[in-house]
């Protein structure tokens, strides 16, 4: 029977050790990361500014809205290394529209990055005040008014979120708002012109 | 930046060193998942019954030891960037405002607060066994391993923000996928007399590799690439082996303009062009028509070693194959100027020339889309090493006090007997999705080696 109370001993000692180890360690695992959490922010108009910077970075990206309106039209003939290069844009030069193009998709993901950003700074409108705000949260109205702008000339009926990201999880519950809504969201001046 | 939390209690049992049991019960906690989902209770068992050990198989002059086992047991995985699970002002924002660029402050990779540990539920049942006083040993295996809750990072729907500079997809648990398998392991050595011995031993593994589930927000993950700005050639979906290769079916090779008018409506297509095959009859070639054109999954791998010593000479040799996987030939360029591979010299020139290599222009063709044309069988047999030696032993090399004195010849990568006509079917990224497409990666080089081992 002497393992039968080994076993008892073990199991004894099994418990003790994990209830010591539990109660004091599991805190081990919680570590914060160096990188500031974007919950935390917008303590100064600094913060705000910054913010706002990381909003226009998107402006960058219309450079293909241009090429592919310029592209669609009669002026341009679209070419590149073969003549099959990038079949998307290919597509677009010829006016075929199929579900999959991955540089209209390009246009759709960088517009959004960029309402996202803008939307960022307004979900957080309210948490401080300074004497320049109208003026921030006007530059940043006026982005994401831009970018729904390019957004709605190219898709039409799109996703519209105001003063709030679009969260993980989101993307499987929002619709397409219709366009007229969209473009009228566009069109209010709630910043950079009332005030 | 990443820190473990383990603790394990671990009991095993062995009763008259015949029946044996193990147990043990893991609670792993890691940093990459967020407060909720830190922990994870890990479980394994396994029994093993040495047969040689009763009573019934004591007097068999065939076994010299036979031991069946079988194990269970649940593995976590948390290889996945750090902090997943919260959102952190790491990306990347800038602009020029007068002439001068400034840095401001964005979100980073999107997170995932749900991320939680992948899991890894393996089932083995196998047997060891010896025979011929010890000299041959043979080890058969059945494993059926099961992954859920895989932790990869798909394409995510761009109005999250994800395509933002310094942003990106956030990592999530996003399916299932079962390998089921059996593996042979053989080993034999002799010792034929003073002067001469050999072994070999060789191992063999088959395996089928199926994705159960994805749930992301489409049915399939996709990644690789192919040509310039085409769709992401490989696939994770259901039913089907992770990373397949999804393009287009070919069907030979237009031969006249009647065929083509003939075919479903392909666009550009010409005699001379490659024959997609309207997979889905709608009378018309689009994505939908696109298939399973092979995968990077090796149906069964080889290795065989092979050794012996006679008097002064040594030997040995590996070889390794697989086989029944595909490879994609990703690395032609089409221009005009360019070299092309030397199946172009049997190209469609005209009706009736052939049915297999389409014709070359330097206009638009679909010729250049991801189709089978462009999949290869990427089996082979690989010579690895070779290495032959002869050691001196004189009594002349006594007077210098040295004990011994090695010449050696060793070469690897020697021969490659393959189909594949690139330059190596071994050039793979290995991702689990998107791997077996040949970038046009660097041959894996042939090297010799000539040594000499002085022992002191």
């Amino acid at each position: 029977m002497n393992i039968m109370r080994y076993t008892y001993k073990a199991l004894l000692f099994f418990g003790l050790a994990s209830t010591l180890l539990l109660s004091c360690s599991d805190d081990f695992v919680n570590v914060n990361s160096e990188d500031e959490n974007s919950e935390n922010f917008f303590n100064t108009e600094e913060d705000y500014q910054n913010a706002l910077i990381g909003a226009y970075d998107l402006l960058q990206s219309s450079y293909l809205n241009v090429m592919l309106g310029e592209i669609a039209s009669d002026n341009t003939l679209a070419g590149g290394e073969s003549a099959t290069d990038v079949p998307g844009i290919q597509e677009i030069d010829d006016m075929i529209h199929t579900p999959i193009n991955d540089q209209l998709r390009d246009i759709w993901n960088w517009m959004y990055a960029g309402v996202n950003r803008a939307n960022y700074i307004l979900e957080f409108k309210d948490k401080i005040d300074f004497p320049n705000k109208p003026n921030v949260l006007g530059q940043a109205t006026f982005l994401r008014a831009y970018y729904y702008f390019e957004l709605v000339k190219f898709f039409g009926d799109v996703p519209l979120a105001v003063d709030q990201r679009l969260l993980f999880g989101d993307q499987n519950t929002v619709d397409r708002t219709p366009a007229q809504e969209v473009y009228a969201q566009i069109e209010l001046r709630s910043y950079f012109c009332s005030r | 930046m990443q820190d473990y939390f383990l603790i394990l209690a671990r009991v095993q049992y062995d009763y008259k060193g015949k029946y044996l049991f193990s147990g043990v019960m893991r609670r792993d906690g890691s940093t990459k998942f967020g407060p909720s989902n830190k922990f994870g209770y890990f479980p394994s068992a396994s029994a093993g019954w040495i047969v040689s050990e009763e009573s019934f198989l004591n007097e068999s002059n065939t076994f010299d030891f036979l031991k069946i086992r079988t194990s269970y047991g649940i593995l976590g995985n948390d290889r996945i960037p750090d902090f997943g699970f919260e959102s952190l002002l790491n990306g990347e924002g800038a602009y020029v405002f007068d002439d001068e660029l400034l840095i401001g402050t964005a979100i980073g990779g999107l997170s995932n607060p749900e991320i939680r540990w992948e899991k890894q539920y393996t089932f083995d049942i196998g047997l060891d066994a010896k025979f011929f006083d010890n000299k041959l040993d043979v080890s058969i295996d059945y494993f059926n391993r099961r992954t859920e809750d895989l932790l990869i990072t798909p394409q995510t729907s761009g109005i999250l923000g994800g395509s933002g500079p310094g942003s990106g997809a956030p990592t999530v648990n996003a399916g299932s996928v079962e390998n089921t398998g059996l593996e042979l392991s053989l080993s034999y050595r002799k010792t034929v007399s003073e002067d001469f011995k050999y072994n070999f031993s060789f191992n063999a593994t088959a395996l089928k590799n199926e994705v159960l589930e994805v749930n992301g927000e489409s049915s399939f993950l996709g990644g690789g690439s192919f040509g310039i700005g085409q769709e992401a050639p490989a696939r994770m979906e259901a039913g089907l082996p992770i990373g397949y290769f999804r393009g287009y079916q070919t069907d030979g090779v237009f031969q006249t303009q009647a065929e083509v008018d003939a075919h479903a409506l392909q666009s550009n297509a010409q005699p001379g062009d490659l024959r997609f095959k309207d997979t889905n009859g709608d009378g018309v070639i689009t994505n939908e028509d696109k298939t399973y054109l092979g995968d990077p999954i090796a149906d069964a791998t080889f290795g065989l070693n092979f050794g012996f010593t006679y008097k002064n000479f040594d030997f040995l040799a590996y070889v390794f194959s697989s086989v029944g996987n595909e490879i994609v030939r990703n690395y032609e360029r089409f221009q005009p100027l360019t070299n092309r591979s030397t199946i172009y010299l049997d190209r469609w020139t005209g009706p009736g020339t052939s049915n297999d290599t389409p014709r070359v222009t330097t206009g638009a063709t679909q010729n250049n889309q991801f189709s089978d044309f462009f999949v290869e069988d990427g089996s082979f047999v690989r010579l690895q090493n070779v290495q032959v030696g002869y050691t001196l032993s004189d009594t002349f090399l006594e007077d210098y006090k040295i004990n011994e004195l090695r010449f050696y010849v060793s070469a690897s990568n020697l021969v490659t007997l393959t189909k594949y006509t690139g330059y190596d079917p071994t050039g793979s990224t290995g991702q689990p999705i998107g791997g077996g497409i040949d970038y046009g990666f660097y041959p894996t080089p042939k090297t010799y080696l000539f040594g000499l081992q002085l022992k002191f």
